[in-house]
């Protein structure tokens, strides 16, 4: 329903236990920012109540959704300000995801430092020429011209940086080195939980050798680095091998590279296209239904996807870039060189003509995940990180 | 084979007589006017076409389109000569983009300062015309490139070379395309290194391994493999319908990153793509060796038309350079620049570790030092027994602006000693200096094989291992390092560790006097070991290496731990 500003405040004038901000959360019929809502949730199921505040420009008039389990609030930018101040006279944390420039400036300006934990995903400290391989040659000038320094997103993540009274948090090593350097300042109070991969929904099953010859590749198309022509290409190359028209190959996905990377694909009858979008529940009844799954990537500080599919038990071919190390190897994935579609193919085929290896790899992700970004590696230290802080 | 009828753009009276004597066309200008005769004039739609200005915008297209057909219709198949400061310069790049006529570069006053479209205008000309002889020697002593001379012709033959058939994909050989602005018979020292391994990684590397190589000046009679790729400048953004919005950002983002050292050759690597956008080739590693740097930007596309993986070679330092003058502001803009050229590199390399540590790039930024070497295919050179008489120093290369010579040369005048220089001409004012200027390489080893000890400059950073030092060693030459700040940390102290007649001596006039007054019997070195110090084979075995890894398609499932049971 449509608000004026007092209720907001008066919402949050009441007693709670977080209060989260964000610049985009997913609604019906809206994707984007479904890893806040799944720690919503979860903080939730765990007993901490909270608001969430959703602030864009794209919303015109402030909105309350009070029918959900939590209440969610969208706001115009402009209001955010205001909210802030109302914020400024209470005492619970505020918890922020990928907050914009001025946000954090604003946020740090009128709230106690040791209230703020800030977590960056990614884009928000992130020298974007290192996905400079998603434009093509008449697009690079523009955002090499757009994006030059001194770049006000970068300025003011190398401010919330150095201020040692903020927590920050990072969803792995990888993302927390690169980001010190891209913003050019050192992170002090800072803390490295990756995104929590549900393993009640992912359990999936330990894939057996006859599962070698059916693949999945179940991604966004959205933007190149997300690698998916790699793993095409890889395919499109085997078509010529004896054998290949024995393996059972799904691409699922949706984004404006779609159709153009599938469309070389249609010629094969055993390559099923389908171009739609997958909910997490479709997703791991899918996981369940093939062994092998393409996890082609040129960028990705975690990797929630190939997380969800190694919970799954899924035997991930995934490329050896960004933060993909850091949450899978060789004892329980293929990790192929970078941007290297042959090298992908032989990855592909090692498993078909190596189907024995299966179960080993299958169990070892099952159990590499749970560990790793299990409940109580992520959730539980975001909500003791939530109740006690992480003073500097 | 196409005859082309050359026409030459000057007002000056000598030049267009010297023109007149050869049959060629004159076209005079003044302000918007040009003309061939009374009878045959038109007008310019603006005084001079500068295409990083957006001459070629909706407006003034028409008008220049109109001066192209003027041109065309008094003259067939025009070969238009103009100064490289001349206002109808970039016409004859853009007239060269457009409808393929030739140009040459016209030298009659002021030698060309290598802007960014004058570097383009030397680069992609068929020859040049100098009315007067003195012009053609000092383009030579000056410009390491090849300087021909238009012939003096009425018409001139301008031959197209075929290039190279695609290059295609082969099961278990590494396809290898190396992009140099500077190779070939370009004079200067940085083509050494991509002509040397353009030349032997192939045979180094036993057949796994093949070359091809994209180059930006020219190279008469190349052999197979050699894609020739003219450097258009600015043109290489312009048709002939207005300026795209993308080239308008593109040159905006030129001017914005305002610097020379960056925009020498920026848009070379449009004109790559282009070239490479009408072939069917396949890549497995494309090294991209500069300087000069501007075309790094190619690896971005070489990642997206080939999967390639990219190697940037700096063959010197680029944003962290010394020798250039860089205000902080320029110098931070430098240092963006190159950290967003490297974001699109599998692996940088550099020439030692000095230089290893001043390039930019983030945690993951795989570097690797590929020094330079003496070039050991000729065979080391023969020693000849040193002549009686004074010492004879020799100073191979050019000078940079951090370690001038003046205070060594003048010391040398006044010991009674020999200064000699090869390559670009030191002045007069420097001192009394034999100055043997550009000369092809086998003419540098037997200048240096009369010489008694050659001279490098080490400077404060003492970033430098240039390859002079290594063609001293292998003519068995004395060494003298003029070094400032501390030579023990040195990039020069760690190659010539322990090597035999190696002199260090501070860069001042003092310690200059004082070594000059000693050293009156310099030696001769034969030691093979000392000579071949470091070959360029070694340093390209190493490459090889590289290049083998990140070519590499094959994949090797991991063998499984015992707790897999």
């Amino acid at each position: 329903m449509t608000a004026a500003l007092p209720q907001v405040c008066d919402i949050l004038r009441q007693a709670q236990d977080y209060v989260l901000l964000c610049p985009a959360y997913p609604r019906p019929g809206r994707n984007g920012g479904e890893f806040i809502r799944t720690r919503v949730e979860a903080y939730e199921k765990a007993g901490l109540h909270g608001t969430v505040i959703e602030y864009s420009n794209t919303i015109r008039e402030i909105i309350i959704d009070d029918e959900s389990p939590v209440t969610v609030i969208g706001i115009p930018t402009g209001a955010l300000a205001d909210v802030v101040d109302e914020i400024g006279r209470t005492d619970y944390p505020v918890l922020v995801h990928s907050p914009t420039p001025d946000a954090q400036d604003l946020l740090r300006a009128n709230l106690d430092g040791e209230r703020l934990r800030i977590w960056f995903h990614g884009y928000e400290a992130r020298d974007h020429r290192r996905l400079y391989g998603n434009y093509c040659s008449r697009e690079a000038p523009r955002y090499a011209l757009l994006l030059r320094p001194p770049h006000p997103g970068l300025e003011a993540a190398a401010r919330t940086f150095q201020d040692g009274s903020v927590t920050k948090i990072f969803v792995s090593n990888y993302q927390m080195r690169v980001s010190e350097f891209d913003v050019g300042a050192s992170v002090e109070n800072a803390r490295v939980i990756p995104n929590h991969i549900d393993g009640a929904l992912f359990r999936g099953r330990v894939k057996q050798p006859e599962d070698a010859k059916s693949i999945l590749l179940m991604r966004s198309f959205a933007r190149r680095n997300y690698g998916n022509d790699i793993a095409l290409r890889a395919i499109d190359y085997l078509s010529a091998r004896s054998g290949f028209s024995d393996l059972r190959i799904r691409v699922q996905g949706f984004g404006p590279l779609f159709q153009p990377e599938t469309d070389p694909l249609l010629r094969f009858e055993n390559v099923d296209v389908r171009e739609r979008y997958a909910t997490p529940l479709e997703m791991a009844a899918t996981h369940v239904d093939h062994g092998v799954f393409l996890c082609p990537s040129r960028y990705d500080t975690q990797g929630v996807m190939l997380g969800e599919a190694m919970a799954s038990g899924l035997v991930c071919v995934t490329n050896r870039v960004a933060a993909i190390p850091e949450y899978t190897d060789e004892t329980c994935s293929l990790l192929v060189k970078p941007d290297d579609p042959y090298s992908f193919a032989e990855a592909i085929w090692s498993l078909v003509e190596n189907p024995d290896v299966l179960p080993v790899l299958s169990r070892r992700s099952a159990e590499r995940v749970r560990e790793q970004c299990g409940y109580d590696a992520t959730i539980a230290r975001e909500l003791e990180l939530i109740v006690k802080g992480n003073p500097a | 084979m196409r005859l082309h009828t050359p026409v030459v753009i000057s007002n000056d009276e000598e030049v267009a007589a010297a023109a007149r004597v050869r049959g060629w066309k004159v076209l005079q200008h003044e302000g918007k006017d040009i003309w061939f005769s009374p009878d045959a004039a038109t007008t310019l739609p603006e005084p001079a076409m500068r295409l990083q200005s957006f001459s070629v915008r909706a407006a003034a297209l028409p008008g220049w389109m109109a001066v192209e057909r003027f041109i065309a219709n008094h003259v067939h198949n025009p070969l238009l000569i103009v100064e490289t400061d001349h206002p109808l310069s970039e016409f004859a790049l853009w007239a060269l983009r457009i409808h393929g006529w030739p140009h040459g570069v016209l030298v009659s006053d002021a030698l060309p300062i290598l802007a960014v479209d004058a570097l383009a205008r030397i680069s992609s000309a068929e020859g040049y015309f100098f009315p007067k002889e003195l012009q053609r020697t000092d383009m030579e002593h000056s410009w390491p490139g090849l300087v021909e001379e238009l012939p003096d012709t009425p018409l001139i033959p301008v031959v197209r070379h075929r290039q190279p058939s695609p290059s295609r994909r082969r099961t278990g050989v590494t396809r290898v395309l190396l992009v140099a602005y500077y190779a070939g018979r370009f004079r200067g020292v940085g083509a050494q290194r991509p002509n040397y391994w353009f030349e032997e990684m192939e045979k180094l590397s036993g057949g796994e391994v093949t070359v091809d190589i994209a180059v930006g000046v020219p190279w008469p009679d190349p052999p197979d493999r050699v894609h020739s790729v003219p450097d258009l400048g600015s043109a290489s953004l312009v048709g002939t319908a207005p300026l795209e919005q993308w080239a308008i950002t593109a040159q905006q983002l030129s001017a914005a990153n305002g610097l020379s050292h960056t925009q020498a050759a920026v848009f070379w690597s449009t004109a790559l793509e282009e070239y490479f956008d009408a072939r069917q080739d396949h890549y497995d590693v494309v090294i991209i060796t500069g300087n000069p740097f501007g075309y790094f930007e190619f690896a971005r596309y070489a990642k997206k038309r080939w999967y390639a993986a990219t190697i940037l070679d700096y063959r010197d330092p680029f944003a962290m350079n010394p020798r250039i003058a860089y205000t902080p502001e320029a110098q931070e803009v430098a240092r963006y620049v190159e950290i967003g050229w490297n974001h699109m590199a599998d692996a940088v390399t550099s020439v030692n570790e000095h230089c290893a540590e001043w390039i930019q790039g983030g945690p993951d930024l795989r570097i690797e030092v590929i020094r330079n070497g003496f070039d050991e295919r000729a065979g080391l050179p023969v020693i000849i027994p040193r002549k009686a008489g004074v010492v004879r120093f020799v100073h191979a290369g050019q000078y940079y602006r951090v370690s001038p010579p003046d205070v060594f040369v003048h010391a040398v005048n006044e010991a009674g000693a020999e200064f000699h220089q090869v390559g670009g001409r030191l002045k007069k004012k420097h001192g009394v200096v034999h100055n043997h200027g550009m000369i092809p390489r086998g003419a540098v080893v037997d200048v240096l094989a009369t010489m008694d000890c050659g001279v490098t400059f080490s400077s404060e950073m003492g970033f430098e291992t240039p390859t002079k030092v290594f063609d001293y060693l292998a003519a068995g030459l004395d060494v003298l390092v003029l070094y400032r700040g501390n030579p023990e940390e040195s990039a020069l102290a760690a190659i010539l560790e322990g090597v035999e007649g190696i002199h260090w001596v501070e860069d001042a006039p003092e310690t200059i006097r004082a070594f000059l007054e000693h050293y009156t019997t310099p030696r001769r070195h034969p030691d093979i070991s000392r000579r071949l110090k470091f070959s360029r084979k070694a340093s390209t075995l190493q490459l090889l290496e590289l290049v083998k890894e990140l070519g590499d398609h094959s994949f090797h499932l991991p063998p499984l731990t015992a707790d897999a049971e």
